[in-house]
């Protein structure tokens, strides 16, 4: 059977891969957009391009999330608030504090992209967020 | 009634293109492995769970590589893809950066790498390839080496 901590941390890479392709689909469309018939404006289609990578980024913690979530239901019957959970599970697995202070980063980046705030204060890109919730994930067991 | 991960072509058809790529994948992986361990990584083999639309859900093999501090995976992506018949990823772990991927067409695996002095492209598909060879899998094992260091 696959190993649960490369399923997830698969499962999280394909989120950003996805958000690859609808990238590239975004882009060609703005491209083209005056030679495609569409129903779509102009300044919608570049609103939502606009939007994208957030979109993703936010899909992209949601995964995992779930994953960590899964695993922590197999050792506390508890629900914990994401903070808590990253920090819960931390400290029981020695993560070092590079890689807790890295997904937080994330954690409150999505935050900031789910209650629209004005001020977000640090952007992070989607292979930096890839990068610091994949790191994570790995210090998970292998199996579980 | 069908379930959501049941294949859209014919049972026998699903079972003979699902064998026919696990066959290519395997036969890669045991090279691959082969030539690794040749190199001086420790391989270690892990199942991957893949979803076709035309042949289902299925187990794939992926394989790890570690050499010194360096973890790098070779996994399966795709049965098929717009000109090639197969395509696995080597990803730098645990971080899963992308380095370079295996495409299969005219009959064998070649290997697209973007070293990391290479101008930026859309896609890894558009970066430089070259047929894949026990030197070229060590080029790029040795550069995402150097990189992760």
């Amino acid at each position: 059977m696959p190993l649960k901590r490369f399923e997830w941390n698969s499962r999280i890479k394909t989120v950003e891969l996805d958000y690859r392709i609808a990238r590239y689909a975004f882009d060609r469309l703005m491209e083209n957009a005056q030679l495609i018939k569409t129903d779509f404006k102009y300044r919608d289609i570049a609103r939502a391009s606009g939007m994208l990578e957030a979109t993703y980024t936010i899909l992209l913690i949601a995964e995992f999330e779930t994953g960590l979530r899964m695993y922590w239901e197999t050792i506390r019957s508890t629900h914990p608030k994401t903070e808590d959970l990253l920090n819960g599970l931390a400290a029981r697995l020695g993560i070092p504090n590079q890689l807790i202070e890295d997904a937080h980063l994330v954690r409150e980046y999505r935050n900031d992209l789910i209650h629209e705030r004005e001020d977000i204060g640090h952007p992070i890109s989607i292979d930096a967020s890839r990068d610091h919730l994949c790191a994570f994930f790995y210090r998970l067991p292998p199996n579980w | 009634m069908s379930s959501a991960n049941a294949p859209e072509r014919p049972a026998e058809e699903s079972a003979d293109l699902r064998d026919e790529w696990l066959g290519r994948l395997t036969t890669l992986v045991d090279q691959v492995e082969g030539w690794a361990k040749e190199l001086g990584w420790f391989t270690r083999r892990i199942d991957k769970k893949l979803r076709d639309s035309e042949i289902g859900s299925y187990l794939a093999v992926a394989l790890l590589m570690q050499k010194d501090t360096t973890p790098v995976l070779l996994e399966p992506v795709a049965r098929s893809a717009p000109g090639a018949d197969g395509v696995v990823d080597l990803y730098l772990m645990p971080t899963y950066d992308d380095i370079a991927s295996l495409y299969y067409y005219g009959g064998e695996w070649n290997l697209h790498s973007l070293s990391h002095d290479q101008k930026a492209v859309a896609t890894i598909r558009e970066a430089d390839s070259k047929p894949l060879s026990k030197d070229a899998l060590n080029e790029v094992l040795e550069e995402m080496r150097q990189h992760a260091a």
